[in-house]
This record gives C-alpha cells, structure tokens and sequence, in this order.
C-alpha cells in the first residue's frame, strides 16, 4: 500500500516510464539504508547483550542508554587515519573489503520482507543467496592474502577451508527446504509454509544453523579471526573505513542469514501480523542466538571443525535430502497432487510428525556413534603418592 | 639445509617443508603479558617453539641487593603480580629462617589464610585466562574476575592493598584483622562455593572445552620431575609433591586438607587441579578462621634487621608452584645475594615438548595451563 502510494505521488512528477526505474532503487535505496542503521544498531545491541551475559554493563555513555554507541564507532573509525601496510598488495588491499561487504548488502535483494516486498523477486533466489554469499570467502581470502602478514594469512586459509566446508552441508540443508516447498523462489517458499518447516525440516534447520555459524565466522567457529590464537585473522592489518566495512559486513551479513533462515524455516513473514514488523523480530530473534553462541561458547579447533562439517553435517544433511524426498513423494500419492503442487498442510503435519520424531532419534543416535560419544566426564580421583 | 633425518628448529628450520616462523608475541592477545614465543609452523601444526622472554625484565634480584631486607618485600610482591601475598611469604620466610626470627601463632594462621586467599585469586585468574584463550570471548573471565574482586575486597580490607600488599613482615604480618572481617571472609566462603559448584558445571560439562584440553599436550610423571616441573602442573601428571603437604611451614600441618593429584598429566587434567585446589583452599581459610588463636601478630623485630652471616635456600608452595628464595647475608642491612627460584619460569621448561606436533591452536592452550607470570619469569 505505501508502495502505490509512493508510485502515485511520484507519477505527479515523473513519467510512467521513469516511475517504473524509480521505484526499484527507491525501494534498494531504503533497504540499504535501513540495512546499514541496522548494522550500527547490532553492534551496539551485541555490545549491551554479551556484556550482561559477562556480568558487565557495556557502552552506556554515548546517548540515552549508549544508544549512539555504534554511531561515535563509525565516526571514528571512518575519521581514522587510512593505513596500508607497505608491503601489501595495495588494490587488492584495498578491493577486499568492498568485495566483504557487497554480498551482505545484495543477499538482501531477494529477502521477501512482505508480502510482495521484494526488491528482487527471482525466481531462482535460493540460488542467489548461496552465490552471492559465496564472495565473502573470496574476500576473505583476498584480504588475508593482500595484508602480506602472517596472521593474515593464516586466517585467510583457514577462512577457505572453513567456508567451502560448511557450503556444502549449507546448500544440502537448503535443498530440503526447496524439496518440500517445491520452488527455489524465497516468496513462493514463505507461501508454500503452511507450517513453520522449522518444525517440519528440524535437522535440516539444525543443520543450516550450524552452517551458517561457521559462514558468519561466528563462535564457536570464528577461527579465520580468532582473537587468542591469530590476532584478528584476515583482517589484522585493516584499520579505519576499511575496517569499519569489514566489521560491519559481518553483522549485515548476520542479518542476512538471519533473514534467510526465517524465509526458509519460520515462515518469512507469515503469519500476517502488523506487516514487516513480525518479520523484524523473528530475524533480530535468530541474530540473537548468534550473540548468544559468542557469549558462551569457546572455539573448536580447525580440525575438528573441518570433521563436524565432513563427518557429522554432511551425511546427516544428504539423507536428510534423501528422507525429504521420499516423504514428499509419498504425500504427494497419499494427497494424489500432480508434481509441484504445493504440499497442503495436512500433508506438512504428517512429515512433521514423521521429521520430528528422526531427528530426536538422530541426535540420540549421534551420542553413541564411536569418536562422536559423549567423553568420559567420570572425575579423576587422588593419586598415591609417588614422590 | 640440513638433512631431513635432523629435527627442524626455530634456529635452523629445514625448508624443504616451508614451515612459517610466526613470532607470537611479544604483543599479543594471549601471550599473558610480554611474552613471546617463536613459533616454527607446518600448516596448522607446530613443528617447534622457542620461548622469548626479557621483555619484563626488572632486575629484581640485582635490586634486592641495594636494600634493606624489610624493603625487599615491595620487590617480592611485583614477582608475580596475581599472587603477591604468597611472594611475600616465601620471602619473608627466608628471612625469618636466615635471622632466626619467631613468629607468632596468631600471624601463622594470618599468613596461611591470606596465602590460600591468594591462591583462590591466582587460580581464578589462571583458568579465566585460559578459557579465554580456548576462545570464549571473555565471559569465563569476567565472572571469575567478579570472584576475585572480592578477595582483592578482603585483601584491601586487610592491609588496604589490592595487588602489591606488603602484608607480611618479617616476624608476622603488617596488620591485624580489621572489625567485621569475619562476617565478610564468610560471606565470601559461601557465595564462593556456589560459584565453584556453577563453574563445575559449566565448565566440565562443556562439549567442547572437553574435545579442546582432554587428551592435549600430555605431560608424562618421569618428564615432569626431570624438567623441575612444580605446582597444579606437576600434581596434574599423578606426582602427588605439594610443599604445604611435604614439607609443612607455618600452621599447614594442622590443616585438614587434600591435594587434588590427576594422572593424565593433560591439559584437562591441568585446569581440573586448579579447580579442586581453589576448594581444598577455601576449605583452608575457613579453618584458619575458626581456629585463629588470640595474641599478637608481630614479634618485634629491627627495621634494619642485620641477620648473621650465613645463607639459606626457603620454600613455598606458591600459587604456581615451588617459589623458593636463595638469600645470602654478609652481615648488613641488605642481602649479599638474593636468589629466585621462580616457579613460572621453571615451569616454561616444558613449554616446548608440550607443543610439539599439536596445533597452533593447542599451543596457545598449553601455554594457558601451564599458567605462567610473566612478571615472575622475568624477574
């Protein structure tokens, strides 16, 4: 409604074919700007939650509440003193983190923030999502790579080896979603949920919010920057504007995902409760696991990580698939539906009954497979003594 | 290039395998303090590990010889700046032992219970580090900061000190008990063996802290008493040596305590120790308070005390280990020698085998369990 209403005005002014190129970059125009706000507001929001999980209180000068915390950040950082080291590879150094930031912007493109709220509604959008996030790896690397410096490169391989691992359980869990919803159009996979597939796809959920942990360089697979061992990782030599891109394309990037996983698993926008706002909250919900994970956790390290993506998500997610498929198929003759017809909710309760009651048996399952066993916590005991 | 049946070094790396040399540290997050380790890397893997350190070199021990053996303790509490009343003990003692210098009961108890305390402090701060270390952001370690503040609360209610005390003296200690201490020390009794009960949980039945530490950098009985190795360290590879046990000083030998010994001698085992340490010391103060005997806290003795000719080795069972001072006197006002055994240092021994052949990430572990002071390795 706002959106005609912005056409109408417009069309005051500007002729039809104008209006029609306006309205898209109107529309790019607000998401971006929204997006951006919103990256400021996080790391403050990161700031304030993780120090009350950490018995501290956080930024609390600047502004009611600290609120422009993340606003005096940028301004430093943006007013800083642009450095680059002298032995850097300077264009490269200085494409990185463009090339960091811009698929976190663009991944937003085809979010379906609403009904029809779509800067781009493609009709392969699934498949964008995972292309363009892909860049960041490659930025990543380039980053580390350019920096010249040990603890760059350092985070840059392992930033590779982490990203092309956690892809591949990444799309597997996605193409259950696509199986079920029977499109690979983010809108058309919001309408096809009847059911939240969250509780339909419950290990493929499991499965994309690991993933997506480890895309976003977050805890407890945040090794490619990690503090205690490689400084800051690919981006140790980055500092002012540059810096400021890269910080915050992984919150926007956050975000993103966020969105992505409430599109795929909780039902995007639906139910229809006071328009984008019901959307917000589901989002800001998943960001806030996120925060939570990188309050808690400790890291693992880089070859157990590599092992969780290769052992554990991997097969879980490929028979995953597999199951999806087989249930899909079967309600499709069950409900006798012509294939791509959109599964009815019935039909969604059936395999969510069937989903929920594998992944619990999964996850038991998981516990007592050799390597993977819950270590021994038994408690040593006293010695005698030997000295 | 050497041959490739010679092990590759920091000093005279083999380039056939291209290893990286990192230089950890100096400036580092996790090198607690100036240090800095040579790091020669294959991949991931470390190939070989040279300690670096000097960068907090004080000269201490030169000092100690410029003065007086009561103004000696101000150096003793800069050693190791996480555990300054058990520097001071040790050196005190030392002096006590060389002079021939009584102290009082009612001081003995002071003295262990401000000791243990301490160690409760120290070892806080060991494993909030480390967890901190395995990547945990801060959160571990800002909650056991939370528990320490309130020693150090204790502390500066004692002596009106936070960090370098100066409590003990040589004859007893600087202060007696201020009012109100008792209901505060078992205020914080209680609410610490809440927190080490929650620690437990949270942090022995974390998945990934366990896959981290459990099974890394073992360090076997036999290689830990051949490099001198002392403490939670020690006592983690089934050598049940603790000097308050072996060799009591002050009142230990009443005290009803246990020394937590695990055989692992792993990087698990290592934090673990220093977890039951914290509550056989807790244990500790709340005896000392109990059984704390009237009387006063200080026999008199010389300023400028001038103990007779002669020297004498005394030791400890400090927060991190054996801390041990050499003094030898001439006859004057200040010590002719004044020797550190410092248990931080000694410990680093074992540094290098500890992280061979595991990963970068285990090293900075390793390097976290072993819980060195710079402060004190440097002197």
């Amino acid at each position: 409604m706002i959106a005609e209403l912005t056409r109408e005005f417009l069309e005051n002014y500007l002729s039809t074919d104008l209006v029609d190129v306006a309205m898209p970059l109107l529309g790019l125009f607000i998401v971006v700007n929204v997006l951006l706000g919103s990256a400021v507001m996080l790391t403050y929001a990161e700031r304030r939650l993780v120090a009350r999980m950490q018995n501290r209180i956080g930024p609390n000068r600047v502004g009611p509440f600290g609120l422009l915390q993340g606003v005096a950040d940028l301004m430093k950082l943006v007013l800083k003193e642009d450095l680059t080291p002298r032995s850097a590879d300077r264009l490269v150094f200085l494409i990185a983190p463009i090339l960091f930031f811009a698929p976190a912007i663009a991944l937003f493109a085809v979010v379906p923030f609403f009904d029809g709220w779509t800067v781009a509604d493609l009709d392969a959008g699934i498949v964008y999502v995972i292309a363009v996030t892909s860049i960041s790896s490659l930025a990543a690397f380039a980053a580390g790579w350019a920096s010249n410096n040990k603890y760059s490169l350092y985070g840059a391989v392992r930033g590779v080896a982490q990203l092309v691992s956690y892809e591949v359980p990444l799309i597997l869990a996605v193409t259950s979603v696509v199986v079920l919803a029977g499109s690979l159009n983010l809108q058309e996979i919001v309408e096809a949920q009847g059911i939240p597939f969250v509780l339909v796809q419950p290990l493929g959920f499991l499965i994309m919010l690991i993933a997506v942990t480890a895309e976003l360089n977050r805890t407890p697979f945040d090794i490619n920057e990690a503090e205690s061992e490689i400084v800051a990782g690919f981006h140790t030599e980055y500092t002012g504007t540059k810096f400021a891109l890269i910080y915050g394309a992984e919150y926007v990037a956050a975000l993103g995902w966020s969105a992505v996983i409430v599109t795929l698993f909780f039902a995007g926008w639906k139910p229809d409760l006071g328009g984008v706002i019901w959307f917000g909250l589901k989002t800001s919900a998943i960001v806030f696991l996120f925060f939570w994970f990188r309050g808690t956790w400790p890291r693992v390290r880089i070859d157990q990580m590599l092992a969780l993506a290769w052992k554990v998500l991997f097969p879980l997610a490929t028979v995953n698939i597999l199951v999806t498929a087989g249930e899909v198929l079967a309600m499709q003759a069950l409900f006798s539906l012509e294939p791509g017809e959109a599964l009815p909710t019935a039909a969604l309760a059936v395999i969510a009954v069937i989903n929920i009651g594998l992944t619990v048996v999964t996850l038991a399952l998981l516990g007592r497979v050799p390597g993977l066993a819950k270590f021994d916590k038994q408690l040593a005991v006293p010695a005698e003594a030997r000295a | 290039m050497q041959s490739p049946n010679q092990p590759n070094t920091v000093d005279s790396p083999d380039y056939d395998i291209e290893p990286v040399l990192l230089n950890l540290g100096p400036q580092h997050p996790s090198t607690h303090g100036v240090f800095r380790i040579r790091t020669l890397l294959d991949g991931e893997e470390v190939v070989d590990v040279e300690p670096v350190f000097g960068y907090l070199h004080r000269g201490s021990s030169k000092l100690a010889e410029e003065r007086s053996y009561t103004q000696v303790i101000t150096l003793t509490d800069r050693l190791d700046y996480l555990s300054g009343m058990t520097n001071n003990l040790a050196y005190v003692r030392a002096v006590e032992a060389l002079a021939g210098v009584e102290v009082p009961e009612r001081a003995q108890y002071l003295r262990v219970m401000t000791a243990e305390l301490m160690r409760i402090a120290s070892h806080l701060m060991a494993m909030g580090f480390l967890i901190n270390d395995l990547g945990a952001w801060v959160t571990p370690l800002m909650h056991m900061f939370r528990e320490r503040e309130k020693v150090l609360d204790l502390f500066e209610m004692i002596c009106g000190a936070r960090i370098t005390f100066s409590y003990m003296r040589i004859g007893g200690v600087s202060h007696d008990l201020p009012p109100g201490f008792d209901a505060a020390v078992n205020g914080f009794l209680d609410d610490f063996e809440e927190r080490v009960a929650e620690y437990e949980k949270l942090l022995l039945e974390n998945e990934i802290l366990v896959s981290r530490m459990k099974g890394i950098a073992q360090l076997t009985g036999e290689r830990a008493i051949e490099c001198s190795v002392t403490g939670p360290n020690l006592r983690a590879s089934g050598v049940n040596f603790d000097l308050r046990k072996q060799a009591p000083y002050e009142v230990y030998d009443r005290m009803n305590f246990d020394v937590p010994v695990t055989q692992n001698g792993d990087n698990w085992d290592r934090m673990w120790v220093r977890l039951q340490e914290m509550k056989e010391s807790a244990k500790m103060v709340r005896q000392c308070m109990a059984d704390l005997p009237d009387g006063i806290t200080r026999t008199e003795a010389d300023f400028f005390i001038r103990p007779p000719v002669g020297e004498v080795y005394s030791a400890i069972e400090a927060t991190k280990g054996e801390l041990g001072f050499y003094l030898v006197s001439d006859g004057t006002i200040a010590p002719y020698r004044c020797g550190i055994r410092a248990p931080s240092f000694i410990n680093l021994t074992v540094l290098r085998e500890l992280c061979i052949g595991w990963k970068l990430a285990d090293l900075i572990v390793n390097f976290g369990t072993l819980d060195i002071n710079v402060g004190e390795v440097d002197r």
